[in-house]
């Protein structure tokens, strides 16, 4: 008894501190200015305002999360398609040599250089593609970047699959496409789409490559409207904490929702790749 | 026939061919970009002309004798160090909390992910507000308890910290979320043999949870040193590298060599520094990984 | 079996195509047709003022604008990316005055001296503020003319009014001794709900912005004229880095990582008697929903020391990138954009500070409280300096800013921060060629 007393204590106080900032970017975004510094602080503002939010609106609001949602979640399709055959392929045969220890190193370095010295590059290929500020550009670019982790994640979920279960179905004659489609595929679902749900919400959050890629409205993403509130003197709080409350809000929710089938997801073969 | 060839030949090189996709990906979006860089590194260009001339590895030389750059460097190690092991630590102590049923569960997972579904720029602007000297929140609090004037990111001795505890409040999510997922997953049997054995909940968790969650672990902290080792953002906004360079890390020296020095070379030598580190550091733990049998067939 | 193997070969192609089929945006346009003009700026007021100007400019023309934004951080990676590169996808750049010599000096803007000399003009008009008009030129003041003053900008000295007057200053203090005496009686009376003098201490540019004017007063100076010579081994330099010290000991706490935006707090909520900050903010002081001192704050020329005061210079500037598809085209409206009416109108709609003389004299403007501070701008402008011309400033700001960050944050002496200084930044004068 006490012992869970202590749990809920420990679990109540820790969820204050993890909340607070969070409702502090959420009340602020509904506050007038004086109330945004006032000490003691106020959390609930007794005169909230939305304008705030209206203000976005006129900035082009819709056509930023209109963009964030479409290349959050081509991002998150492409992605999953090639990485989950490549980590088929690396889960399940045997490459000459330790190539596949080599090719599974490779592909997690890729994530290992400063991103920062990349983006020169990139954006005279994507130039050259005739992709500059195009969602296509961006998704292209997403892709590459979450592949390690999809392909890390996705590789941990097929080792777990018992091999027996596709070479049984393998002596009925199937081939081993069919194996993989029927069999091993179906069993991997839940952390396909728990590893769907990271690099939604990676691309999401993603700032660098948006920041280069993409020009205008046409193709940028919300981190840029969130960042596009820092001016070269002023901070515009309210704007900036609106822009952030709707960017958190929809992963939030969708994380909500799914948070059952997220853990259940990983956890499925537990994560050991 | 045909299709029946094909089809033997498809299944013989099946392996490559569903790996080819990805790779050529890479190969065009990391590979093209890496030689680029590499011979960047390899060259000076002239502030003032933008002239390019061939230096060699001297870039790679003046690295040595940069007290800036080990600055950054130490910087860089005490934030990774301090930070992804209190985030290791929090994240294993609240997955063995939450991976108990009890009431409400579900509500406190979703709360205890929230955080790194914000916008990196968010919390750092937030955390400056909150941190403010006189309108900021964190004194207010401390000031109840009676703790004055605390300087967090504006003090020499404090600045790095509290950026770490930003880190920290941001990422401790991440790792919770992979070692739930481990913990979920173990099987029942270990348990109940140690629970036959008469084995207290101490012993069991050394012996058989923390073996059996080492792959988890491995990969979890894995990819929280990957990006902290990286780390930019936060200290952009929150200190611009201040006060008195107590919290200039290295992305952000390579990026305002590149960038605003317009000193490409340099900055890509660095980062090749940086990628070297990275490696050696990731291979530690990726050889543990293959002892655990995660690269057996 | 065959479908299925190209099923599965074809799973990521198809997945991949359907994806790019939803994420298809605009592909980038060429802008050489139909004399389209492509504008990248910041996002803030200034760009914004601009960027209404060309839509309105397009209308007019009939022609096809388009407009590339970034925050002010960031504005500065694009433009260099595109002038670097020559890539010429823009038209009009505007760029911020510190990075204007790197600009020029590497060839990548336009000299528009022949479209002035092609329209019969000698250059700009003699109505642009004689010290805006000499950065726009490289070299400085006697050279070719490489971009527009688009929007005026220089810090002015910022006080209250009502505190000052207690301590007879009502016009705010003539020098920086003034400065100190007065703001440590405040600080020490204020009991820590009034500051005498805040200031900005944030590592990099905010610690070098604030801290040029007080060097200059105190008949400081980085560079002998020629770039030859650093000279921050001065008993000048060393003067104004120790009052600098002085400061840091009636500024409020945590100064140490204060941007331009924190002082501007302590100014809204009547927290601080004295600063150096930019005219940006003047609006929000005169907004009874923002402020807590509305009509309170005076503004001032930089106070004098060892010689009169001056301030740093921060105009925004509006050039042709050397590869740019429409050079007459994107001329032809930066000069319509920079005329009298639109600086007026830019100021109405956006707050923006004019570069014009004629606008600061403007009755209308001058009529209405959140423009009290023109004339003062004016002067201020008229008197202000240039931060050194050459190309390698941002890594000399940043280091000059390592050093003065120490000395804010107590880590350092001013003597040992100053010779350090000396040190590594005469290293980069040489490596950039200016030093033999």
């Amino acid at each position: 008894m006490t012992s869970r007393l202590l749990r809920l204590a420990v679990l109540l106080v820790s969820a204050l501190v993890v909340v607070f900032p969070i409702v502090w970017v959420v009340s602020t975004s509904i506050k007038t200015d004086v109330d945004i510094f006032s000490i003691p602080p106020i959390l609930v503002p007794k005169a909230p305002t939305l304008s705030r939010y209206a203000e976005l609106v006129t900035y082009g609001l819709f056509s930023y999360l209109l963009n964030s949602v479409i290349v959050s979640i081509s991002t998150a399709l492409a992605t999953i398609a090639l990485g989950t055959l490549a980590a088929y392929s690396l889960a399940r045969f045997r490459l000459p040599g330790k190539w596949n220890a080599r090719v599974s190193f490779w592909i997690l370095s890729t994530r290992m250089f400063p991103p920062i010295i990349t983006v020169i590059p990139l954006f005279q290929l994507m130039r050259v593609l005739g992709l500059v500020n195009t969602r296509l550009g961006l998704v292209i670019a997403y892709a590459a970047f979450n592949m390690p982790f999809v392909v890390w994640m996705m590789r941990g979920f097929f080792v777990e699959v018992p091999r027996d279960l596709e070479e049984v179905a393998m002596v009925d004659g199937c081939s081993r496409m069919h194996a993989f489609l029927r069999i091993s595929l179906p069993l991997v679902v839940p952390g396909i789409v728990a590893t769907a749900i990271f690099t939604v919400i990676l691309s999401w959050q993603e700032f660098l490559f948006a920041l280069i890629l993409t020009q205008t409205s046409v193709s940028a993403t919300l981190p840029i409207l969130v960042s596009s509130q820092v001016t070269q003197y002023q901070i515009l709080w309210g704007q900036m904490s609106a822009a952030g409350t709707i960017t958190m809000a929809p992963v939030l929710v969708f994380a909500f929702l799914v948070q059952r089938y997220l853990v259940r997801g990983m956890s499925f073969g537990a994560v050991k790749g | 026939m045909d299709s029946k060839r094909l089809s033997r030949w498809s299944d013989r090189n099946l392996k490559y061919l569903l790996l080819a996709p990805t790779i050529v990906l890479l190969l065009m979006l990391t590979v093209y970009p890496l030689v680029f860089a590499l011979a960047a590194s390899l060259q000076t260009v002239s502030v003032r002309t933008g002239e390019r001339s061939f230096v060699g590895l001297a870039n790679f030389a003046s690295i040595f004798s940069d007290g800036l750059f080990w600055n950054a460097l130490g910087n860089t190690a005490v934030y990774t160090g301090v930070g992804v092991s209190v985030e290791f630590a929090l994240g294993l102590a609240f997955a063995l909390i939450l991976s108990e049923s009890f009431l409400g569960r579900g509500l406190f997972r979703t709360i205890f992910l929230a955080p790194m579904m914000l916008p990196p720029i968010v919390v750092a602007i937030t955390f400056k507000v909150i941190y403010m000297q006189k309108y900021g929140v964190s004194n207010w609090l401390l000031g109840l308890i009676g703790i004055k004037g605390m300087l967090w990111e504006s003090g020499p001795q404090t600045a790095l910290f509290s950026l770490i505890l930003v880190d920290i409040w941001e990422w401790t999510p991440f790792m919770l979320l992979i070692l739930l997922a481990g913990l979920q997953s173990l099987p029942a049997e270990p348990y109940e043999a140690a629970k036959v054995d008469g084995a207290s909940w101490l012993q069991a968790f050394r012996h058989v949870t923390f073996p059996l969650l080492t792959p988890a672990i491995l990969i979890a902290v894995l990819l929280r040193l990957m990006d902290t080792l990286r780390i930019f953002d936060q200290v952009f906004v929150m200190t611009g590298g201040g006060p008195a360079n107590s919290t200039e890390t290295l992305s952000l020296y390579v990026y305002q060599a590149g960038f605003r020095f317009n000193n490409v070379g340099y900055a890509t030598a660095m980062s090749f520094v940086l990628l070297v580190l990275t490696t050696v550091v990731s291979n530690v733990f990726i050889s543990r990984l293959r002892a655990e049998e995660v690269f057996t067939q | 079996m065959r479908k299925f193997v190209v099923f599965g070969c074809a799973a990521a192609l198809v997945l991949f195509a359907s994806a790019s089929a939803f994420a298809g945006g605009s592909k980038e346009q060429g802008n050489a047709a139909g004399g389209q003009i492509v504008l990248a700026t910041n996002n803030a007021p200034e760009g914004n003022g601009i960027a209404q100007a060309l839509r309105q400019w397009g209308q007019m023309k009939g022609i096809k604008v388009e407009i590339v934004d970034a925050p002010y951080s960031n504005i500065y990676e694009k433009e260099v990316l595109d002038l670097s590169q020559g890539t010429g996808l823009y038209d009009i750049v505007l760029l911020d005055d510190p990075w204007f010599t790197q600009f020029a000096e590497n060839k990548w803007l336009t000299n528009l001296t022949p479209y002035f000399t092609a329209m019969g003009q000698g250059g700009l008009s003699s109505d642009f503020i004689d010290k805006s008009q000499a950065i726009c030129k490289y070299p400085y003041a006697s050279g070719l003319i490489y971009a527009f003053p688009a929007v005026g900008n220089a810090q002015m000295f910022f006080f209250r009014k009502d505190i000052l007057a207690q301590y007879n200053l009502p016009t705010g203090p003539a020098t920086w001794d003034d400065v100190y005496n007065v703001g440590k009686k405040i600080s020490d009376s204020g009991g820590g709900n009034l500051y005498g003098y805040a200031l900005r201490g944030q590592q990099g540019n905010p610690v070098v912005a604030d801290f040029m004017p007080l060097f200059w007063s105190f008949g400081a100076k980085m560079f002998s004229d020629d770039f030859t010579q650093v000279t921050l081994n001065t008993p000048q330099a060393l003067n104004a880095v120790n009052f600098l010290a002085k400061l840091v000991s009636i500024a409020p706490p945590g100064s140490a990582s204060f941007d331009a935006d924190q002082l501007a707090q302590y100014e809204l909520e009547g927290n601080v008697a004295m600063m150096i900050n930019w005219p940006a903010f003047a609006a929000s002081f005169s907004d009874p929903t923002k402020s807590k001192v509305v009509g309170k704050v005076g503004y001032s020329a930089i106070p004098s020391e060892a010689t009169i005061g001056s301030s740093e210079i921060g105009n925004w500037l509006a050039a042709i990138p050397a590869a740019a598809k429409n050079k007459q085209g994107a001329f032809d409206f930066l000069q319509w954009a920079t005329s009298a009416s639109e600086q007026k109108d830019m100021a109405l709609k956006f707050g923006n500070p004019p570069t014009r003389k004629s606008v600061f004299a403007d009755a209308d403007l001058l009529a209405q409280p959140q423009f009290s501070y023109f004339p003062v701008l004016a002067q201020a402008m008229g008197n202000s300096t240039p931060r050194p011309r050459i190309a390698n400033w941002n890594e000399v700001e940043n280091t000059f800013g390592i050093y003065l960050s120490k000395v804010v944050a107590g880590t350092m002496s001013p003597q040992d921060a100053l010779a350090g200084a000396q040190t590594d930044i005469t290293a980069l004068m040489k490596k950039a060629g200016y030093i033999k």
